[in-house]
Parts: C-alpha cells; sequence; structure tokens
C-alpha cells in the first residue's frame, strides 16, 4: 500500500489558542482513517486543514506525495461530508451530486453518467428529481455522500457525519458507509466522537486530546491496550484503580489489598499506577484458576438486557462496573441487591497497567 | 390570511368585495366637505386689541424676528408661542380641522379663501394706534375689501436674479429666462402661477387670463424654457447662494437673503421685467378659532410699529408696506436698487389672483403638463 | 374551540388595522370620487373624471420615469448593499450588530434633512466641487445635482438600509458550511458566489428589492430637492395636487391607481415568496 495522506509535524493555532500541537500522521491509501476525541480536542481542525478550509500554522502536509498546505479547497482533490450535510437548498438531488463536475467542466453526458451512477451507489436512484427538503436526514446524508464520492477524491473527509441521526438509523448508516468504502476503495477520512463509531467501522484510530494525538492503531489495539489513562478512558468505561508497585507483578491497590498485574517496563516499587480492567472482563462470585480476586459491596445494578451492570464499591471511594452475562441465569433478580458483599475476580492478563 | 402566508384567489376575491362594499357605503358622504365642523362660536364678534390669553401664532419658518416675540412679551406679560408650516394649504387644513391658533400670515388670495369659508374673525382696525401709518394702497384692497379681516405685513415682487460675472446680455424681459448664458443653469420657481404668469406676460396676455388657447400659448413658452433650464424649484436662496443658479426667477425679498449669504453680493443682480411686474402681498389674520384674538391684535399693532417694522425687515429680507419698514427695506435694496418696490409698480403691479375654480384647475394642470412633459 | 380561542388574539391587530389602514383607504378612495367647491374645499361626491384624468396620456412618461428610476434604484442598492450585507455577515464577527447598528443610526434622521444634506455636498460650489476645483481638477465644478442621476442617486441613499437588512438577514441564516461546500466541490471564490451564495439569498434580495421599490417608485423628496427639469416623478405629481394644485381628489385618484399598480407587483411577490416557503416546509 501506497500513502494517500502524510502530516508532518502540522500545527495549528488561532491567535492564542492551539487548536492542533505537532501532528504527524500517515494515512494508507485505501484505509478507513478515524480521528477520534471529545470535543475540542482538534480533530475537526485536522480534517479542515486536509479540505484545505484552515492553513496549518507550522508544519507539512503530504496529499498522495504532494505538498497540498497552501493549496485552496477548490484546487485540492479531496472532498468532504459535512455534518450538517451542506446541502445546496436551491438545486435538486442531481443537480447537488452534479456540483462539483460541473465545476470542473466535465462533459454533460459523463456529468448524468456518473451522478447516476453514484445515485445508486447511495440507493437514491429514484430521487434523482427530488428538492432537498423532501429528503429524511438519512437520505440528506446520502446525498451528501453522493454528492461528494461522484467527483472521485483521492480522499474523502467525513466529519461527524452521523452525528445527527437517531441511533437505529446512526447504525444502519455505519455499515453502508463501510460497504460503500469498500466498494469504491476511496480513502476516508472520519472524525467522530463515538468511540463505538470508529471502532465499528475504522481500519485504524487516532485518537486526539488536546490537539495531540495521543494514540493511532487499529481498533484492537486502542482497545485493548491504551497507551494512557486518557485513552482508556475515552474508549469504554475503563475501571481505573489507584495502586504503588509493590515487587515484581505486584500491585498495592488503595483498598489495601494486593494483586497480580502485567508491569509494564521500567517500573519501580513505590511508583504510583493505574489499574485498568474492562467491565466485561470482571466476573462476580464466579471465577477460574489463577484469577485476582477482591471483595466488594453491591452499590448499584442496572439490568441493560442483554446484560447486567453492576457497579460494586471496594472501599475507600474505588469502585468498579461489572457487566455480566445472562447467558446461563434464569434471573438477575435473586443476586447482587444493592448492599450485598460479592467476590469479584479478572485474569491478571486483562489487566493494565498505566504509568 | 392562510397559515401557508399565500393569498388565494377566494380570499383576493373576498376582500375585493369587502372593498366594493366600503365603496358604496362611502357613498353616503356624497356632497359633505372634508372636514369636520369647528366652533363658530365667535363669529360675527368685533375684535378689539386687549390682552386675552397667551398668544400662539402660526408662521411660515424665518418669516419673523424672533426678538420681537419676546420684546412683545415682556411689555405685556403674555407668552408668544410660535408654530410653523411650510406650506399654506397645510396651514389651512390645520384651521380647518378646528386649530386654536390665534394669527396666521395668509396670501392675498387665502385671506379671500379664508374669509369667504368664514374662518376669518373680523377686527377694528381703527383702534389699532399705527394702522394708519400703514401704505394707502393696502386699504381695502381686492381680497379684503374693508380691510377688516387681514392687515398687510410684506409685499413683494417677483423678477429675475442672475449672476453677473457668469451671464451677460441680460435685457429687463422675462424672455431673459431663455439667456444662453444661463443654459442648465436656470431656474423657474415651482410655483404654477410664478410660472404661467410670466409666459402669459411674454404673451402679453393678461396676466390671470383664463382663456385656454392664451394658456396654450404660454405653456409653448414654458417648455421651450424649460429646455434651458436645471430645474423647478422655490428654493431660490438655496439655489443661488450654492451656485447651482446662475439665472433664477426669484422674489426680491430672497435676493436680499442670498446677498447677505454669499461673500460676492455684487455678482448676484435682480431685475424686474418690463412686460409686467407680479407684486404679491401677505397679510396677517386672525382665525375665527382664536383663544386670544385680543392679544393677536395687539401683537399686530405691535408689529407696525415703526421701530419693530423696521427690524424685522432687516431681519427678513421682506419689505413691509408699513412706516418705518418700507425706509429699511430701501436701505436693504441701496446696492441694487431694483430690488426695492417702487409706488410706481405697486400702481402697475400684476397681482395674481384665480377666483374661478375652473380657471384654477385649468392652471395647474397646465403647470403639471408642463413639468411631467 | 383552540381556533376560537386563538382567534381572540387577532381581534385587538385587526382593529388596529381597520382604524389606521382600512378606514384612511377608504376615505382616499371616497375623496377620489369627490371634486372641488368654489372656495378650494374638496368635497365628497360620485364622480369618476378624476379617474378618466389620472389615465391622461401625459401622465405615462411621469408613471414609466418612476418606474425606470425605482428599478435602478434597486439595482444600486443591490449592487452597494449586497457587498455591505455580505461583508457583514460574514466577517463582521463579534462587531456584527454594532455595524448594523452604524447603519441604521443615520436613518434615525429625517430623510429630507439628510437629502439637503446632500444638495450642501454635491451642489456647483459645494464642497465636493470645491475639493475637485482645489485640487484643479476641474475648473468651475461638475453638476451633480438636478440630473436624474441625483435623484437616483439620491433615492439609493434613502433606501438602501431597506436592501442591506434582509439581504443580511439571509445571509446570516445561511450556514457557512453550505459555502464551504461550494468551494470544496472545486467552485472559485466567484463561481461559488454565483452558484452557491447567490441562490441561497434570492429571498433576502426579493424582499429587499420590494421593500426599496416601492417607497422609491412613490418617492417626492428626491425629485423634488435633487432633480432637475425632467425628473418629475409620480410622487411630485401626487404632492402637487394636494399641496400647490389645490386638487385632494385628483390626487386620491392618483394615489387610489398608483396602489393598484404597485399591488399587482406586491401579489407577485407574495406568490413567489409563499410558493418558495410552501417548498422550504416540506
Amino acid at each position: 500500500m501506497s500513502e494517500a495522506i502524510r502530516l508532518e509535524d502540522v500545527s495549528k493555532s488561532f491567535g492564542e489558542y492551539e487548536a492542533v500541537k505537532d501532528v504527524s500522521l500517515t494515512i494508507e491509501k485505501g484505509e478507513f482513517f478515524s480521528l477520534l476525541g471529545p470535543s475540542g480536542c482538534g480533530k475537526t481542525t485536522t480534517l479542515r486543514m486536509l479540505a484545505g478550509f484552515e492553513i496549518p500554522t507550522e508544519g507539512r502536509i503530504l496529499l498522495e506525495g504532494e505538498p497540498v498546505e497552501d493549496v485552496p479547497p477548490y484546487e485540492r482533490n479531496v472532498n468532504m461530508v459535512f455534518q450538517s450535510y451542506a446541502l445546496f437548498e436551491h438545486l435538486d438531488v442531481a443537480d447537488n451530486v452534479a456540483f462539483g463536475l460541473k465545476r470542473k467542466k466535465v462533459a454533460k453526458d459523463e456529468i448524468r453518467k456518473r451522478v447516476e451512477e453514484s445515485l445508486e451507489l447511495v440507493s437514491l436512484a429514484d430521487r434523482a428529481k427530488s428538492h432537498t427538503n423532501e429528503l429524511s436526514g438519512g437520505e440528506k446524508q446520502r446525498v451528501a455522500l453522493a454528492r461528494a464520492l461522484v467527483n472521485e477524491p483521492a480522499v474523502l473527509l467525513l466529519d461527524e457525519p452521523l452525528g445527527a441521526l437517531d441511533l437505529k438509523l446512526r447504525r444502519q448508516m455505519q455499515v453502508e458507509l463501510k460497504q460503500i468504502q469498500r466498494e469504491v476503495g476511496i480513502t476516508f477520512v472520519y472524525v467522530t466522537h463515538d468511540q463505538e463509531e470508529a471502532l465499528a467501522m475504522s481500519d485504524r484510530i487516532a485518537v486526539m486530546s488536546d490537539g495531540e494525538v495521543v494514540q493511532c492503531g487499529v481498533p484492537e489495539e486502542v482497545y485493548e491496550h491504551p497507551a494512557e489513562a486518557f485513552v482508556a478512558g475515552f474508549i469504554g468505561v475503563s475501571n481505573l484503580m489507584e495502586g504503588i508497585v509493590q515487587g515484581k507483578d505486584k500491585v498495592k491497590l488503595a483498598s489495601g489489598q494486593s494483586v497480580k498485574a502485567p508491569l509494564p517496563e521500567g517500573c519501580d516499587k513505590g511508583e504510583k499506577v493505574q489499574l485498568s480492567v474492562r467491565p466485561e472482563k470482571i466476573t462476580l462470585d464466579d471465577f477460574e484458576r489463577g484469577m485476582v480476586t477482591l471483595e466488594g459491596t453491591v452499590a448499584e445494578r442496572v439490568y441493560q438486557g442483554v446484560n447486567t451492570q453492576v457497579t460494586i464499591s471496594l472501599g475507600d471511594g474505588a469502585s468498579v462496573v461489572a457487566l455480566e452475562q445472562q447467558t446461563y441465569r434464569a434471573s438477575a433478580d435473586d443476586r447482587w441487591e444493592p448492599g450485598a458483599k460479592v467476590k469479584l475476580g479478572w485474569h491478571p492478563d486483562h489487566c493494565l497497567v498505566l504509568r | 390570511m392562510s397559515a401557508g402566508g399565500g393569498l388565494s384567489r377566494r380570499q383576493l376575491l373576498q376582500s375585493g368585495a369587502g372593498a366594493a362594499l366600503g365603496v358604496y357605503g362611502l357613498g353616503a358622504l356624497s356632497g359633505c366637505t372634508v372636514s369636520r365642523p369647528i366652533d363658530r362660536s365667535a363669529e360675527g364678534q368685533i375684535v378689539v386689541p386687549k390682552i386675552d390669553g397667551d398668544l400662539l401664532i402660526y408662521n411660515w419658518t424665518q418669516y419673523m424676528d424672533p426678538a420681537l416675540k419676546s420684546g412683545f412679551s415682556d411689555k405685556y406679560g403674555v407668552a408668544v408661542n410660535e408654530v410653523n408650516y411650510d406650506n399654506l394649504e397645510a396651514m389651512v387644513i390645520k384651521l380647518r380641522s378646528g386649530g386654536h391658533y390665534d394669527l396666521i400670515w395668509p396670501s392675498s388670495e387665502y385671506v379671500r379663501r379664508l374669509r369667504q369659508e368664514g374662518l376669518l374673525l373680523q377686527f377694528d382696525r381703527n383702534k389699532l394706534r399705527n394702522s394708519d401709518k400703514v401704505n394707502p394702497f393696502f386699504d381695502s384692497p381686492w381680497y379684503d375689501p374693508n380691510s377688516e379681516f387681514s392687515m398687510p405685513y410684506t409685499y413683494y415682487t417677483t423678477g429675475i436674479c442672475w449672476r453677473s460675472d457668469v451671464v451677460s446680455g441680460m435685457t429687463g424681459s422675462w424672455n431673459d429666462l431663455s439667456n444662453p448664458d444661463g443654459a442648465g443653469r436656470m431656474f423657474i420657481l415651482d410655483d404654477f402661477q410664478e410660472a404661467i404668469g410670466e409666459a402669459n406676460l411674454i404673451n402679453g396676455s393678461y396676466i390671470n387670463t383664463e382663456d385656454l388657447d392664451e394658456l396654450e400659448a404660454s405653456k409653448q413658452i414654458l417648455l421651450d424654457q424649460k429646455q434651458n433650464a436645471r430645474g423647478f424649484s422655490t428654493n431660490d436662496i438655496t439655489n443661488l447662494v450654492s451656485g447651482s443658479a446662475v439665472l433664477h426667477q426669484a422674489w426680491n425679498g430672497d435676493v436680499v437673503n442670498v446677498r447677505n449669504q454669499v461673500d460676492n453680493p455684487e455678482d448676484f443682480q435682480f431685475e424686474t421685467c418690463e412686460e409686467g411686474v407680479p407684486v404679491g402681498t401677505d397679510a396677517m389674520s386672525i382665525p375665527i378659532t382664536a383663544r386670544s384674538p385680543g392679544t393677536a391684535l395687539l401683537f399686530i399693532d405691535w408689529l407696525l410699529e415703526a421701530e419693530n417694522a423696521a427690524r424685522n425687515v432687516a431681519w427678513t429680507g421682506y419689505a413691509q408696506p408699513v412706516e418705518g419698514g418700507a425706509e429699511e427695506f430701501a436701505k436693504l435694496a441701496k446696492d441694487e436698487p431694483s430690488i426695492d418696490i417702487t409706488l410706481e409698480q405697486l400702481a402697475n403691479g400684476e397681482e395674481y389672483r384665480l377666483d374661478d375654480p375652473e380657471a384654477r384647475q385649468a392652471w395647474t394642470s397646465l403647470f403639471t403638463e408642463v413639468k411631467a412633459a | 374551540m383552540r381556533a376560537d380561542y386563538w382567534t381572540r388574539f387577532l381581534i385587538p391587530p385587526g382593529v388596529w388595522l381597520l382604524a389606521l389602514f382600512a378606514f384612511p383607504l377608504m376615505l382616499v378612495l371616497a375623496l377620489s370620487l369627490g371634486y372641488v367647491d368654489d372656495l378650494g374645499r374638496a368635497v365628497y361626491g360620485t364622480d369618476w373624471s378624476n379617474y378618466a384624468e389620472a389615465f391622461n396620456p401625459t401622465y405615462l412618461p411621469v408613471l414609466i420615469r418612476s418606474v425606470g428610476y425605482a428599478a435602478a434604484t434597486v439595482a444600486l442598492c443591490l449592487l452597494i448593499g449586497y457587498p455591505i450585507a455580505y461583508y457583514i455577515a460574514r466577517f463582521g464577527g463579534r462587531y456584527r450588530y454594532a455595524l448594523i447598528a452604524a447603519l441604521v443610526v443615520p436613518f434615525f434622521v429625517n430623510y429630507l434633512v439628510r437629502t439637503y444634506a446632500w444638495v450642501a455636498l454635491l451642489s456647483d460650489e459645494g464642497l465636493v466641487n470645491n475639493f475637485l476645483v482645489n485640487l484643479g481638477l476641474t475648473d468651475r465644478g461638475i453638476q451633480m445635482i438636478n440630473t436624474p442621476w441625483a435623484v437616483i442617486g439620491g433615492l439609493t441613499y434613502g433606501y438602501l438600509i431597506f436592501m442591506i437588512l434582509p439581504v443580511y438577514a439571509s445571509l446570516e441564516r445561511m450556514s457557512p458550511s453550505v459555502i464551504e461546500a461550494g468551494k470544496d466541490l472545486y467552485g472559485r471564490p466567484f463561481r461559488t458566489f454565483l452558484h452557491v451564495t447567490l441562490p441561497q439569498t434570492k429571498q433576502g434580495i426579493l424582499a429587499g428589492s420590494v421593500l426599496v421599490f416601492l417607497p422609491a417608485v412613490g418617492d417626492f423628496v428626491s425629485a423634488q430637492l435633487l432633480g432637475g427639469p425632467d425628473t418629475y416623478m409620480v410622487g411630485n405629481l401626487i404632492q402637487d395636487q394636494f399641496f400647490a394644485a389645490n386638487n385632494w381628489p385628483f390626487g386620491a385618484a392618483l394615489t387610489v391607481v398608483m396602489m393598484l399598480f404597485l399591488s399587482i407587483w406586491m401579489i407577485g411577490y407574495l406568490r413567489s415568496a409563499s410558493r418558495d416557503a410552501r417548498g422550504a416546509a416540506i
């Protein structure tokens, strides 16, 4: 695979405010790449620099090897799908899609053919003559997608494109988007604050915080091996527990118990660390050999259908969340009443030590 | 209107029908004049000069020295309040709707109209200390046969003012309005009587002619003069001072004001014309709705005092036909004697008067046609 | 029952409209059928001759001239007002409201007074010409007032704000990302303006055009103060009937004819606007 986009030490300041700090990234051709982070983390600014709406204060942006940081958006072979759709309300669906090709002065016949194809791609062939105001939110999103894809850009930029849709439609569109991306093979750069969305769709994810990329990797890696407490906390519930290193693979928790945990290289005795265990890795009252076990008190129990979420107080203010599958339990009602003592445990392998 | 904000055909039809019904209903108004009845309880009363309350005077703007108001206040211990109008028609509207003004300044034609409408109070001029100092030419004028409803305030001539540094070859005729030196910088007064009047005089017609053929000939003259003109305007002072005009049909009093306002008064000359000199007069009258008619008459007397008249003439630039006023005006006209009004001009002067409403309508539509052409 | 409840709230504005609009309008209609008596007073009647006179071909050039001036005024207001509104809406930032206020404040001053100020500025020996003479660009000043251009200029100055405000509102309502989408889709700045911004602000332009056209076509101040011999407009014609010719019934008839004429344009605009609004509502 060759590279589609490379950012080299890119920074962007708005006056005093540094929105993006020293970001370096390489995005491969055909990749579905997500920029993930909370609002204000710099992900949208990064995307807007890729589109050409913002010019980096420092650093270089290479599009298929060519430096483009000063190239205006209308001369850049990238297209964007806006969060608010940004459809042209005075044009019908087909004319919206044809807009870019007309500006590029593509021949009429060719335009008609390509508009038809891309509307087919997003399953809107029958709405070509509709007014944009007659479309549902999901349909508008598809028009925005077709309007960008029809130009066959080197990179498609998507700025939280599903943010305005309801949950069910969002799930459906996630699947569709991914399918379309596979079909056309165009590089997608996808900005989202929804970690589930990023995990489900991306080939790779760059997690951003405070203008910096804190971790970049495939979804499994980012989820299973968060590089920082921020990543662990942002992606999923991470049950962070304070502790002090006691010796080889031994950490003493704030609640006083010592547990076995795989220490990263170079951890010294007495160092403060955080233990992270994903809720679905914690079992209650049901252990296997080699597991770490602790005692706690049930603080809260929430029945969620597929599973039950139990919050357990460990004393000393610390608490963890466990997700219990309902697989072989007929009813959860008789178990884990709030206030009941409970034993919990996990495999040391599933525990992550963050410095 | 429907929630959509549009007008359906049906709604349009309905509102049209409503309007038609309304018009039908208003047919009941037919024959009524456009004003409401006013308090005429003072009718028949003959006003004598005496203090009977504070004064509310209704005048043109800048047509009286304000010092005369405060002087009167100090002497008689009453307040003198002033409001202004910018055309006589507006003043008449206010009177007809019952406005309580104590003193107004109508032109001669308006004195006649208001008198015939019964909107003016009769007063006894023999009770005034200064009435015998008024120029006897104004005794019992055509517009006020027994001099009992009005007292002359100013009198003025209409002529041509020109810039002698730009325009040469003036001949003392109304045809000078077509002087090519003034091409594109000549103004005709935007007043249907002054405009048609000078054209009538050029034609040798009676200044107030009602003959339609003669008027048609005057229309042609005006259309020709319009070719040379920059506009129709009564702002002769502004036009001349600002340099927009180098040739202007103008009132002599305005020329006095122009010469006071410019650095080169000697370049602003004035002529009256051999074909005829229109002479106009503004008078003072007391409306029937006045609340202090006695004070108003006393104020008229105050304005006629020689010293006050002189002072007022110096301030307004307009001549007053009363002892003190006429002499002061002669002083103002010292450097340009044609501005002054001679007894001969008064005796031979042409006054605008259109008694017949139909003739008046013929004149106004003729002037409109000239301007619209 | 709900509808009845809310209908009650329409009564005060209805009475207001009836008292201050419908009733005077009826009086104007009635007056237009009247005549002038021997004392020069207007008398109500049932005489259609004023309407016959209103359609006298003499006045056709006046009407054509008024429409022409008003159309030119609309065009100029658009050319001047659009960039101003655009600049404020797009780049005004937090100064937007201050800038709009700064534009509106001069309009608190009476239109007549403002127009007089132009006379002082633009007359042959006025400030502008004095400046030009001092620079040696001209030796006796250029005639700027008392021309058709001065009248159109005065109208443009007088009614510019009525174009700026609706255009500004439509620009502000427009999402900036739509303009970005235009640029992203290979629209150079001017093309983006032409194909995206302009059509999206069409309703603002239309509203502004109507708001400028209607008062401009009936204006008399600009032609009276800045006009020349050949700039007589419908407004001057009507004004003269009331205040110079003392012929109120004819003035009223002209007013009614003018209102009907303008209503045709207005209905056209309302239809177009409601068609667009219907499209947007679905």
